[in-house]
């Protein structure tokens, strides 16, 4: 006699009280849920943090990133005591500065190419999923061939081929490039994910019944299916970003990422790692302590999310 | 002595908003060879009851503040959770409603059988197969030999079923619990188990306790009938009583609402609202929104407690012995 | 409309013609060949009049679901016609043939997955104008759709609320509220009550009969209960493997049964009254449905027939049947499928190579208690 009958029935017996109390939406619950985790909450207002840094670079320093003076290189952190809390790197350039104009291109690039792939991984999954037939094998055979090419060598391969088009050097034109190979190589989750609870919503009752109503496929995909099947996904938003950071930083490291003379987190990383063996191990600990956190403020959240967004996980 | 005592049992859930009493001062007893029915709906405490006779329940969330369950002079709520489930193996068996979840959907039915036969017994691999075929026969699994080499998706939902139970017989369980044992299944296929289960217990001289809101499973097969409404015990008697001259106004209502096979009647009547939310129980008795015989009393005390009736049997409501002179259930108006 | 009304009576507001429904069984991976045939529904002819309720009962396999969905055109039938108002549907283009569907809606089983969760009742139920925006002009219906909640039993002021704060029983009334709204003229009720309380049950009962006698709506009411089909329906088939073995009125069917299936379901339902056990006819049928897959040749049900032993000669004096050994049923059974033919009164239609044996025997078993 296992466990999972025995959980069925406590939950039955339990289910009306589940039914008649848990007032709300889905979202209210959600919320509910999250409260009762302050790891969460630290999690958020940390990732929040980092949003308005990147967001308002100016409300943290008066310093200008682009404005190096070489006579002042090489100055390890003053905290409060000086003009340069973080120090400046061997050009003169201010730390503080750099990491915090470098969040912008960092966060931009993430949001971007999550935004980008989770819009195509759903309409892709939603359209595999309701019509199945060819459709579902085009898109599937497209998905298997994107994923077992190996991200980084397909990234170093397009980046370095590209590298001599001209973007512009505005921060858009700075991360244009990888965010577009970034999204190319990173939909094809959301893809399979959005497909698989699409499978498994569109012969819910619920569904059948706006067919039997007369109707449209839209409407059943927009209003019925995407709305229920979504809900797993937002949940892995958060992770996603905090991959796509991470990502960006190998890139830089590699040298084919963000272009310089932007700086993002990747490049202050990059550029900190070539002097940690001496004694400026701060070059690469402040840009490198920045990126964990946000990455795994993000994870934190996306975990609490999951748990919070999908019933059968409580 | 009874061989299985309840008594004063009460089982409470601590959620998030509040403390649910889902069983409240059940009282029950069965002997060797008698088949007591506890009946109810959704949500009345006739599952947690049994999940807590069998040491089955979660703690936390689940607690229980007050009773005892006796099996042959032992107190199961005396001993630690371990020894309980111990005891359980031994003396105490149970069949659910979802087969499919109660077997081990990675190993062969007639391993599962084997292995737990060799846990309780000590038999030898060889002597405990054979037990095994022998208890798949007892169950009327056709192809015994056969079917044991295959797992439990592969059995039908009445194969299962019997599956199930071959799996609780193998224990030699002197009370066997069955938890809505055969709403899942096709009429055609209850039948067949509740025959086979009519038969084991006589052959053993088992004591069965069937879980059920089937009433008319319950008519069939049941000595006693114990009628649970938001926790409470409302009604409890001799069978034949209960569905002739039913004391409690719920056991009434419950009889006439279902449709029977053997007359047409246009209208049906019905019980009006819902169960109660356990959270929120109604003052006085629990049932007396739903009420037909409610009067001020019902609505401002708690209802009295299970009291004794002329001629046997008890029932908890002010009214009992009006409600029982009322006249059988089956005498309503027809259109 | 361009089809003549080939119905014989203006009474018939759905009629199914031979209606045949086979799922392909595949095999391979790349290639996928069909290696089989589902027979969910083989062969069914039925009759709905408005304003009154057919019965349908069966056990799992027997295809009443899967004609369900075929009615309401979930699923499209693999032959066979469907006439709505004596209109063949699949003759109609698109836009009338939306139109004809919208009069067939159907009523769920479970009222927990019949509900989309995250939407307010309210929207559930008037989606229906949204769909059909010809049905309401537009100013009125957020009154119809109180007006609906009203005629089910709900309170009007809880549209706002989400299906999770309804009971299951509210739950059926919604998806009840929902299908009434587009107009229907049938409702096709798939088990409605199975998954209710019986102190709910009850009520959607009765709300369904009152429904019935106001809006004259004709039901196909699919059920395993035979005791709650008896309560509602007017007429009752009885299906088993995909074919209907027996019609006929509700007391043809439940006092004068002439299939020894319909029988055994009968005698497998128990009654809420101790007093009648072991005083009534008990036929226990061994075994379970066959696979719809593979279903046996001849009389469908020939495999599991307590009859055809009684007919075949190797006649047992107790009525509490149960057969092993298939060699004792007559040839015919396993070589010709029984046609479904009148007994006695021309509605009243048993497949059976022997229903005229049936009422004999079964006297002569009950007279030896």
């Amino acid at each position: 006699m296992s466990d999972p009958s025995v959980s069925a029935l406590v939950a039955e017996e339990t289910a009306t009280v589940d039914r008649v109390q848990g007032g709300g939406s889905l979202w209210s619950n959600a919320w509910r849920t999250l409260r009762r985790r302050p790891e969460v909450i630290v999690a958020a207002l940390v990732a929040l943090f980092f949003v308005v840094v990147a967001a308002f670079p100016r409300l943290f320093t008066s310093q200008d990133p682009q404005r190096c003076d070489i006579s002042n290189s090489g100055i390890r952190p003053q905290w409060f005591s000086g003009p340069h809390p973080f120090g400046t790197d061997i050009a003169g350039c201010d730390l503080l500065a750099s990491v915090v104009y470098g969040a912008r291109p960092s966060l931009l690039l993430a949001f971007i190419v999550v935004g980008l792939s989770v819009l195509i991984g759903v309409t892709l999954g939603t359209l595999s999923g309701y019509y199945l037939g060819w459709v579902d094998t085009a898109i599937s055979r497209a998905v298997e061939v994107f994923l077992v090419i190996p991200l980084l060598l397909a990234a170093l391969l397009l980046l370095s081929l590209f590298r001599t088009v001209d973007t512009g050097s505005s921060v858009l034109g700075s991360i244009l490039q990888p965010a577009l190979v970034l999204t190319a190589f990173g939909w094809m989750g959301y893809t399979r994910y959005v497909r698989a609870n699409v499978l498994e919503t569109k012969n819910l009752d619920y569904v059948v019944a706006a067919k039997v109503l007369g109707a449209s496929d839209l409407r059943i995909m927009v209003r019925h299916v995407l709305p229920n099947a979504i809900g797993t996904v937002t949940a892995l938003i958060p992770t996603a970003i905090a991959g796509v950071i991470s990502t960006e930083a190998v890139l830089a490291f590699l040298g084919i990422g963000v272009r310089p003379p932007a700086v993002s987190w990747g490049i202050l990383i990059s550029n900190g790692s070539e002097r940690f063996t001496g004694d400026s191990q701060y070059l690469l600990l402040f840009p490198l302590g920045c990126l964990v956190l946000t990455v795994l403020a993000l994870v934190v959240l996306g975990d609490g999310l999951r748990d919070a967004l999908d019933p059968k996980l409580r | 002595m009874p061989l299985l005592q309840v008594r004063d049992l009460a089982v409470e859930f601590v959620t998030a908003d509040g403390v649910v009493r889902a069983v409240d001062g059940l009282s029950y007893a069965v002997d060797a060879g008698q088949t007591l029915a506890i009946v109810g709906e959704s949500g009345s405490g006739k599952s947690v009851s049994s999940l807590a006779v069998m040491g089955l329940l979660q703690s936390p969330p689940a607690r229980i503040p007050s009773g005892s369950i006796t099996f042959a002079g032992t107190d199961l709520l005396t001993l630690s959770r371990k020894q309980h489930r111990a005891f359980c193996g031994e003396h105490i068996g149970m069949v659910f409603q979802d087969a499919l979840a109660a077997l081990n959907p990675v190993y062969t039915v007639g391993w599962q059988l084997t292995e737990a036969l060799r846990a309780r017994h000590g038999l030898t691999r060889r002597d405990a197969r054979r037990r095994a075929m022998e208890l798949l026969d007892l169950v009327q699994v056709p192809a015994a030999r056969q079917r044991a080499r295959e797992y439990p998706h592969q059995f039908s939902g009445g194969m299962r079923q019997r599956a199930m139970i071959a799996m609780a017989l193998a224990m030699d369980p002197e009370v066997l619990i069955a938890d809505e044992p055969t709403t899942a299944l096709d009429v055609t296929v209850q039948a067949q188990i509740m025959k086979l289960l009519a038969e084991i217990q006589a052959e053993r001289d088992m004591a069965l306790i069937l879980i059920t809101h089937d009433l008319g499973v319950v008519a069939s097969v049941a000595d006693t009938v114990t009628v649970m409404y938001a926790g409470k015990a409302v009604e409890q008697g001799e069978v034949q009583r209960i569905y002739s001259r039913p004391a409690h106004p719920y056991t009434r209502a419950l009889l006439r609402a279902i449709p029977r096979l053997d007359h047409k009647g246009r209208q049906l009547d019905v019980i009006p609202g819902r169960p109660p939310d356990p959270l929120h129980l109604p003052d006085g008795c629990a049932f007396h929104p739903r009420c037909d015989r409610a009067e001020d009393v019902c609505r401002a005390a708690p209802p009295p407690p299970l009291a004794e009736l002329p001629g046997g049997g008890s029932a908890a409501c002010y009214f009992a012995v009006e409600v029982m002179a009322d006249g059988k259930p089956a005498e309503r108006a027809e259109s | 409309m361009g089809n003549p009304p080939s119905a014989p009576s203006p009474d018939v507001v759905l009629e199914v013609q031979d209606l045949v429904k086979y799922y392909p069984v595949k095999r391979g991976v790349v290639f996928k060949r069909t290696v089989g045939q589902v027979r969910a529904v083989d062969g069914v002819s039925l009759a709905l009049r408005r304003g009154r309720t057919l019965g349908l009962v069966g056990e799992s396999g027997s295809g009443k679901s899967t004609l369900a969905k075929v009615l309401v055109g979930v699923e499209q039938p693999t032959s066979g016609r469907i006439l709505v108002d004596g209109i063949d549907v699949s003759a109609m283009k698109r836009a009338q043939r939306r139109e004809l569907r919208r009069r067939i809606q159907l009523v769920f089983q479970d009222p927990y997955t019949a509900l989309n969760p995250r939407m307010p009742a309210g929207e559930i139920v008037g989606e229906a104008y949204a769909i059909h925006p010809r049905l309401v002009p537009k100013g009125g219906r957020a009154r119809a759709v109180r007006e609906l909640f009203d005629l089910v039993g709900l309170n009007p002021d809880h549209v706002n609320r989400y299906p999770h704060q309804f009971s299951g029983g509210q739950r059926q009334r919604l998806g009840i509220a929902r299908a009434l709204a587009v107009k229907p003229q049938i409702l096709i009720c798939d088990e409605p009550v199975s998954a209710l309380d019986v102190s709910i049950q009850g009520q959607v009962i009765n709300l369904l009969e009152r429904l019935q006698d106001e809006l004259g709506l004709a039901y196909l009411f699919i059920a395993h209960d035979l005791a709650v089909v008896r309560h509602i329906a007017d007429e009752v088939a009885v299906m088993y493997l995909g074919s209907v073995v027996e019609r006929g009125t509700e007391t043809e069917v439940y006092e004068q049964t002439r299939h020894p299936y319909t029988r055994a379901l009968m005698s497998a339902v128990p009654l809420p009254d101790p007093s009648m056990r072991h005083r009534r006819e008990e036929i226990v049928l061994s075994g379970d449905v066959p696979s719809p897959a593979a279903p046996p040749s001849g009389c469908r049900f020939h495999t599991r027939c307590w009859l055809a032993p009684l007919v075949a000669g190797a006649a047992s004096d107790s009525a509490d049947v149960t057969i092993d050994e298939p060699a004792a049923v007559p040839a015919v059974c396993r070589t010709d499928r029984p046609e479904l033919l009148p007994q006695g009164p021309p509605d009243h239609l048993a497949a059976c190579h022997f229903a005229e044996k049936l009422t004999e025997n079964t006297t002569r078993a009950e007279a030896a208690r």
